[in-house]
Formats: C-alpha cells, sequence, structure tokens
C-alpha cells in the first residue's frame, strides 16, 4: 500500500469537476428501504407497506445477482486467470457489485423481518383489521392467517381443549387484563424533522413545536403519519 | 418472533456503522476504473486523480483494494475538532456534529488512516474528549426527561441509540404515573 | 392454596427463559393447572346458580364466585404465558435455522413438536416468496464478502452458489467469504 501522498495529486484533482454521481446514489430505491426499516424497526406499529419501493430494490437485486452469476462464471471457467488485467477487472467488479447487492439484501430482509416481528407480536391483533386499515401486504396476511392458526393449535391441544368450553377463547377482553396484545402507540420515538412549517403536535399536556432540523424524542401516537423520518 | 426482541428497542452498533456506510465521501481515484452498474445508480467511469463523491463502503472497499485514496471530511481537520471540542465545553446544547460523527470517523481511521494529513493521535484524543464531554451531557440530560417528548438536537445517531431504551422505559413509567 | 400450581408454571417460564434450551415440558404441572381451572369453574358456575335471583346480600356467595372467577382467568394467563414463552423460543431456533439437539427435541410436549413443524413450514413458504433476500440469512451487517484465501491442503470440490472449484494445495482463489467460511474453520484454507 502506498503511503506516500502526493500533494500534487490533490491540488490537481481539485480542479476535475465532480460527476453526478453523488446524487444518484443519494436518492436511490435502496436508500429509500432503508430509510422504511429504520423506521419499521423503531415504530411500535406496523407501518404502512412500502411495497412499490420493495420491488424496485427487488428487481435491481434480481439484476445485480443476474450480473454475479455471469462474471463469476467467466472467471471460473478459466478463460480468464484471475491474476491477469482482465480478471482483476472482473474481480474488482465482482466486489463492487456484489457488497452492493449484500447491503441491498440486508435492507430488504431486515425491513421484512421487523415487520414480521411486529405482526408476531401482535397477531391476534393484526388479524382483527379489515383489509382496508390493514397495513399488512397480502403476503404477510397470509403468513397471519397461518400463523395463527398453528399458534392456536398448539394452544388447543396443549390444554385449551381441556378446559371448559367456555374458557377456549384467545381473544378475551373482558377482566382486568386484555388478552389482545396491541401495539402500544403511545411508545416513545426518535424523530428528526426533515422538513420545514410542520404544525405544532400535542403530546399529553404539551404542545410540541417540531422546528426544522430538530430531533425529538416523542410518543408515537402525537406524530404517527407526519412526514418526519422514525430514526 | 421474527427477530429478537432487543432488536425492536434499539439498533446494534453494527446496524449504525452500516447506516452510515452509505453517507457520501470524497475519494481520489489512484486508477482508473470502469463504469459499474449498481443498484439503481450508475458508478461512472473512474479517473486518476479526479474527485469523485461516492457512498463510504465503496471508498473503503476501493482504498483496500489500493484504487484511490479518501479525502478526509473537513470536521475531522484537527482545527475544526478543536474548536468542535472547545464549544463542547462551554454551550450547554450538543455541537452540530454529523449524525454519523464516531462510524464515520472510526471506519476512516480504521480504513484510511495513511490518508490523513494532519496528526492521528491528536485527532483520536480529540474525538475521545468529544465522547466524554458528550456523555456527560447525555447522563445529566436524562434528569430532565419528562413523560411527554425531549429534544436533543446535536446528538448523533449512536449517541441517541445508546440512550434510546432507557430514556424509552422512563418515558414511559412517567405517563403512567401521569394517568 | 388456589393459584400456587400456576406460580410454579410462571416460575418454570421465568427459568426456562434464562436457560440455553427448552427444559422438559412439566406436563404433570400442566396437568395439574388445567384440573384445578376446571374445578374452580365448576365452583364459579355452581355459586352463579345459587346467586342467580338472590339480591346481593348473599356477600359470601358473590365474593366466592367472585375469586372463583379470578382464579380461573389467571390460571388460564399463566397457561398461555408459560407455553407462549416455550413457543417464542422455537420461533427463534426457526428464524435462526437452528437444528435442535435430540434432548431438546424430546423435551418438547407432542403439540410443541407438531408446531415446530408447522412454523418451520411456515416460514420456509414465506422465505420462498423472496428467495433472493434469503430471509432467514443473517441480521448482521455485511462485511467483507470476497476475500483471497491460500489452499493449504487438498480439500477436493467444493460447490459454491456459483460455480465448483476444486481445492488443490497451495492454489490460491478469490471467493466469497461465505462459502470457505467452514473451510477456514477446517483449516484446509487460510485468509491471505
Amino acid at each position: 500500500m502506498s503511503r506516500i501522498r502526493d500533494p500534487i495529486d490533490s491540488i490537481i484533482a481539485g480542479l476535475g469537476k465532480k460527476p453526478d454521481a453523488s446524487e444518484q446514489a443519494a436518492n436511490r430505491a435502496v436508500i429509500e428501504l432503508k430509510k422504511a426499516w429504520v423506521a419499521e424497526r423503531m415504530a411500535p406499529t406496523v407501518l404502512p407497506y412500502a411495497g412499490d419501493t420493495l420491488e424496485t430494490v427487488m428487481s435491481q437485486i434480481r439484476g445485480l445477482i443476474e450480473f454475479v452469476e455471469e462474471k463469476s462464471l467467466l472467471l471460473h471457467e478459466g478463460d480468464i486467470t484471475s491474476s491477469g488485467q482482465d480478471g482483476e477487472n472482473i474481480k474488482l467488479q465482482l466486489l463492487v457489485v456484489e457488497t452492493e447487492l449484500e447491503r441491498a439484501k440486508f435492507v430488504a430482509r431486515g425491513y421484512l423481518r421487523a415487520r414480521l416481528a411486529k405482526i408476531d407480536q401482535s397477531a391476534i391483533y393484526w388479524s382483527t383489521q379489515t383489509p382496508l386499515d390493514t397495513p399488512l401486504s397480502p403476503k404477510e396476511q397470509e403468513y397471519l392467517q397461518r400463523r395463527l392458526i398453528i399458534k392456536e393449535k398448539l394452544y388447543d391441544s396443549s390444554f385449551l381443549l381441556s378446559l371448559h368450553s367456555d374458557l377456549q377463547n384467545l381473544n378475551d377482553t373482558d377482566g382486568a387484563v386484555s388478552m389482545v396484545d396491541e401495539p402500544d402507540l403511545d411508545k416513545p420515538v426518535a424523530i428528526k424533522v426533515t422538513k420545514p412549517g410542520l404544525d405544532p403536535v400535542v403530546c399529553g399536556n404539551d404542545t410540541v413545536l417540531l422546528e426544522h432540523g430538530g430531533l425529538y424524542m416523542l410518543r408515537y401516537s402525537a406524530i404517527a403519519g407526519l412526514p418526519v423520518d422514525i430514526v | 418472533m421474527a427477530l429478537p426482541g432487543a432488536y425492536l428497542e434499539a439498533f446494534t452498533a453494527e446496524e449504525i456503522s452500516f447506516q452510515a456506510e452509505d453517507e457520501l465521501i470524497t475519494i481520489i481515484p489512484r486508477r482508473h476504473i470502469q463504469e459499474m452498474q449498481l443498484a439503481g445508480w450508475k458508478l461512472p467511469a473512474l479517473r486518476p486523480m479526479r474527485r469523485t463523491d461516492v457512498p463510504l463502503w465503496l471508498a473503503l472497499l476501493l482504498k483496500k483494494q489500493d484504487r484511490c485514496s479518501i479525502v478526509f471530511p473537513n470536521w475531522m481537520d484537527e482545527a475544526v475538532l478543536k474548536d468542535f471540542v472547545e464549544k463542547e465545553r462551554v454551550e450547554p446544547g450538543f455541537s452540530s456534529l454529523p449524525w454519523f460523527w464516531q462510524p464515520q470517523s472510526a471506519a476512516l481511521l480504521a480504513g484510511a488512516s495513511d490518508d490523513y494529513t494532519g496528526n492521528l493521535d491528536n485527532i483520536r484524543q480529540l474525538l475521545q474528549d468529544l465522547r466524554e464531554i458528550r456523555q456527560a451531557k447525555v447522563r445529566q440530560g436524562i434528569t430532565l426527561v419528562n413523560e411527554s417528548h425531549m429534544q436533543m438536537d446535536g446528538l448523533s445517531l449512536m449517541e441517541l441509540n445508546e440512550v434510546r431504551p432507557l430514556m424509552s422505559k422512563t418515558m414511559a413509567t412517567l405517563q403512567k404515573l401521569h394517568q | 392454596m388456589y393459584g400456587v400450581l400456576a406460580d410454579k408454571l410462571v416460575q418454570d417460564a421465568r427459568r426456562t427463559a434464562n436457560l440455553e434450551t427448552l427444559p422438559l415440558y412439566p406436563t404433570d404441572l400442566v396437568r395439574a393447572v388445567v384440573r384445578e381451572t376446571q374445578d374452580q369453574y365448576q365452583r364459579a358456575l355452581a355459586y352463579h346458580d345459587s346467586t342467580d335471583g338472590l339480591s346481593s346480600q348473599d356477600r359470601v356467595a358473590m365474593c366466592a364466585l367472585f375469586v372463583a372467577q379470578l382464579c380461573v382467568r389467571r390460571n388460564k394467563r399463566c397457561l398461555l404465558a408459560h407455553e407462549n414463552l416455550r413457543a417464542s423460543r422455537l420461533d427463534q431456533a426457526v428464524w435462526a435455522e437452528q437444528e435442535l439437539s435430540a434432548e431438546t427435541m424430546s423435551n418438547l410436549s407432542a403439540p410443541e413438536q407438531v408446531y415446530l413443524r408447522e412454523y418451520t413450514e411456515l416460514v420456509s413458504d414465506y422465505k420462498g416468496e423472496w428467495t433472493e433476500v434469503d430471509l432467514t440469512g443473517s441480521l448482521d451487517p455485511p462485511k467483507e464478502i470476497y476475500v483471497e484465501v491460500r489452499v493449504l491442503q487438498d480439500a477436493g470440490e467444493v460447490q459454491t452458489e456459483y460455480g465448483v472449484f476444486n481445492l488443490t494445495k497451495d492454489s490460491q482463489f478469490f471467493v466469497r467469504q461465505a462459502d470457505v467460511q467452514r473451510l477456514i474453520q477446517q483449516g484446509f484454507v487460510q485468509l491471505i
């Protein structure tokens, strides 16, 4: 590795213009999905499904996988030695593309699993949502239905069926404590205000001004649906 | 559950570093690199000496392959960091360091320290000072939490994430007491 | 005393939460709690019948009814919580693609074994909807993907996602770290 830094490097470099890659790189679907992943991880409830963004990322992922398969074949069929110039180029491309690929896969995986985790947590509650109200995707709804059935079967055959038929419900809401776990919408979340001109929100007895650029921790219910970034 | 429970309370340190790696940073390519199609964007052909902004992960990867050097961000200049430390000492709020200042500086110092023009020991010490002063402020700040909200401008994601579970629990408890 | 058995169940759940692997399913305890719950419920029904039509003067009976109902409800919650905790441990194993040891398997009740099989199937089906992403893949962010390795001893052919390698001693390869992780641990290849 070269440890000497040529001062002329930086002078010449300063003369060059920056290509517009930076803007492209910053405004892409993977970055959008990463935001959705972050918000999904920290919000107490399942957020509206970012289906379009996810689809875009999935098709990009498929494109990258194809590229990797093609190039790997070239490298391993022996037509190109991995030490030659072409081999070096392919190796570098593979390195970059596969890193990007793994990063995109990680975000998509994290996004989908965070949603499933919250669906699992309040399964009965989510099953009571109407198709119009539910933030769950069709695939998630199917998962939820099957999950409820097998879980119910577990409780039934473990002990519920041995109890009086009046006691076999899983969704008792009477009595002191409801058995249906609902998302805790008052759970505090951290948000960043990335847009100017938002109205103040009411939070308990206080009114909170959402200053542009501000970082707040407040109950989720106060900012649900607002164009702020959950971080 | 599809995720360990702790994952719904805070991020892991690795996940925050991961997020930081999408931040753009300037590189100076050493060799020509072909244009590449990536996920939804094209990395243009990189030409030697021509500065280009790329995501941090890519900069570190190319650096490891000895394909570029990395231009350290301004805020990591020794003089700038010194200012930050001074301000951090006297002002009550948090100085506005980048959202990812810790993972970003850690990654750069681990992977590209030979590209740093100043004194490495000095900035490591300054970064450490910043961390300590700010941590003390965070600890003080927690005593000011009320049940409805808390404003924490200038706190970075890593710092927020460290106190998030405690703050969240404290606020929830205060909420319950209030009801 | 009522509720003591259910307490034991809660203690068992608490202990389970701190154990590495699932302990033996407490069949007898669960059965005993079920029996007590049934008894209490019958009693509650009886009180209910006897207080029917009476004015609230019969406070003793009302009170007994109330206690019996509370006891029933509490027992049921304890049963559910206990099973729920064990099931969530099974869920974890499914998502981590962790094969349970024969011993742990034998610690499961019959319904739990069925549940484990069915949930594994469900996750695998859902995973199948997102094959490119590998949903049960690592929760740790990706690090170095490709590495250069040297082969230390002949290891024969290795099948990877993108082709076959013939690992002969002293050869060098540029490979995905995930593909050779096991070979590195076994000492067949070494990172350069």
